[in-house]
């Protein structure tokens, strides 16, 4: 116990990293994330439901899962509302006790950078720079507000996010280059500069080069061309991840143990199932209008008297039932309503790609997928053909089927696992895991603090 | 601190109208003569207000003992304005967390 007392953790945060790049097939080309492998546990984290960067980071830190914390993704039903949301802004997680909550407790200092989501900025024991949900960097992006003035002159500037749903490929790739280059020269200056006993930094970069890159990479994505300008791109990012890595751990003590985690995969997104226009042709969605042009579900004119059920977009599909009881006009009666739920699962599930291949969907009940159920949650949670396709709630394609994303140019899907690997510089062993899940995070880092009973 | 000054002047008040009424009596019960009493009530009335209201401000500052709200510690410069939350909507439709 007493060396624990001592004990310091780093922890690498790498948005939508994928376990089969970094344990297979880049894994001889990074040697410092390989050196940690080599000589530590390792293994395939699954992710979150749904498997995005919020809820991801949060049930990671927390150890909850979307239901308990409440918060289902990077939007909030706002009440009974039909089309009104909150954004999971910093403030959606407050009543959920995290890593660094803890660590005050036992009065260990954290430093916190850019783990999603961080904006507003909020008081820690320590110091903490927020991400990409900053509206822009004008505003106090850090705790303690100095902070910021610190960091920028430090980094050259600090980058929250890059401009990443652009054709323009070489102005994303010199921008994420920019943004991570400037993280990694402000990680080091707190490292040697500040006082701390847990560190966290997550770098959004991957994630973006993914999406802006994959099908130039990835010879399983349908637009893959052999041979293309960019094809190096992706593995050139994860080079120079490794060699900052490398630096980083060059400055942390034996004392210190390092993981390095991501919270989802990554994999090609073969298009977009229009969600709302399958509920429209099944008569589920009732609309006085049908639009011109595709419009998002707020700007649509919905006859929510005679509607059953609408849907929202993203990684994931969340379906709302229109209950009686419940919302304004709802129509759905209690008695009704698991059949209904039964009748979308039995239907969505039979849908088939725009060829006629059967696709692997799933659709949950939330009340099956989480340990308890907070705020709104969506009547149903949808992965379409196992997350191969994107859900499009936009309507007026006239189309079930998108061969793009309806939001912009993008080129990769979110995937069920992650990484996840420990490096203790005092006990070097090599293992491999398995079935571990990012809920299981923050108990292993709790332990490397002697605090199982936190 | 989430007790406005208008409220704290407000309880101010009520507090010593009762107290100063008690007062009054009890000089009233002493010294049986009417203009005394209500001397000392009016004077004693003004006094305590001045006195509680600096006391109740004084204490508000003190955080030892009070139940936190669980967005307290937020460290928000101000309120997230409708616009903000407009951009960020924009920004993550764009990037294609919600469409």
């Amino acid at each position: 116990m007493s060396d624990k007392k001592k004990k310091k953790v780093f922890v690498i945060g790498l948005d939508c990293a994928a376990p089969r790049l970094i344990f297979d097939d880049f894994k001889k080309l990074l040697p410092n994330i390989s050196m940690m492998i080599e000589h530590g546990v390792s293994c395939a984290m699954r992710s979150s439901d749904p498997p995005i960067t919020i809820p991801a980071w949060m049930s990671m830190c927390s150890g909850k899962d979307a239901g308990e914390m409440g918060v289902y993704g990077f939007r909030t039903r706002k009440g009974n509302s039909y089309t009104d949301f909150d954004i999971s802004f910093s403030h959606a997680f407050s009543g959920t006790n995290k890593i660094w909550d803890v660590l005050k407790q036992n009065n260990k200092k954290s430093i916190l950078v850019s783990v999603p989501p961080s904006f507003p900025p909020f008081e820690i024991n320590g110091s903490m720079i927020s991400g990409f949900l900053c509206p822009d960097q004008d505003r106090d992006y850090t705790y303690p507000s100095e902070l910021k003035q610190e960091i920028e002159k430090i980094g050259d500037g600090y980058d929250l996010d890059v401009v990443f749903r652009t054709e323009d490929r070489d102005a994303i790739k010199k921008a994420v280059w920019e943004m991570t280059e400037k993280r990694f020269k402000v990680i080091e200056y707190l490292i040697q500069n500040k006082e701390w006993a847990f560190f966290m930094f997550v770098e959004i970069g991957i994630d973006r080069i993914h999406h802006a890159f994959w099908k130039y990479f990835d010879k399983e994505h349908f637009l893959y061309e052999p041979g293309n300008t960019y094809e190096s791109v992706i593995l050139d990012y994860y080079k120079l991840l490794d060699e900052k890595i490398g630096r980083i751990l060059s400055l942390l003590d034996e004392d210190t143990t390092v993981f390095a985690v991501s919270d989802h995969g990554v994999k090609a997104m073969k298009g977009a199932f229009c969600l709302n226009e399958w509920l429209i042709e099944k008569g589920y969605l009732v609309l006085n209008s049908y639009p011109e042009k595709p419009v998002t579900l707020e700007k649509l004119d919905v006859d929510w008297s005679r509607s059953r059920a609408w849907g929202w977009g993203g990684y994931d599909g969340k379906i709302y039932i229109n209950k009686k009881g419940r919302e304004d006009h709802g129509l759905v009666k209690e008695n009704e309503y698991e059949a209904l739920r039964d009748q979308l699962i039995r239907e969505l599930t039979e849908e088939k790609d725009k060829d006629g291949n059967p696709w692997n969907t799933k659709i949950y009940r939330p009340e099956t997928l989480y340990r308890s159920l907070k705020g709104n949650p969506p009547d149903l949670i949808a992965y379409f053909d196992d997350l191969a396709y994107r859900s499009a709630g936009t309507v007026g394609h006239k189309s079930l089927y998108l061969d793009e994303n309806d939001t912009g140019p993008d080129d990769a899907m979110h995937d069920w696992n992650g990484i996840f690997i420990k490096y203790d510089p005092q006990h070097k062993e090599k293992q491999r895991l398995k079935g571990m899940c990012l809920l299981d995070f923050m108990p292993e880092v709790m332990k490397e603090f002697g605090l199982e009973e936190y | 601190m989430n007790e406005s000054h208008k409220r704290s002047v407000i309880k101010s008040v009520s507090y010593r109208l009762i107290g100063s009424l008690a007062t009054m009596l009890i000089v009233f019960a002493f010294t049986r003569k009417f203009a005394l009493s209500l001397g000392v009530g009016i004077f004693e009335l003004l006094a305590k207000i001045a006195c509680f209201y600096i006391h109740e401000r004084i204490w508000s500052r003190i955080k030892w003992g009070k139940l936190e709200h669980p967005l307290e510690d937020l460290n928000i410069n101000k309120e997230l304005s409708e616009e903000d939350k407009e951009k960020v909507k924009s920004q993550l439709k764009n990037m294609g967390y919600m469409d």
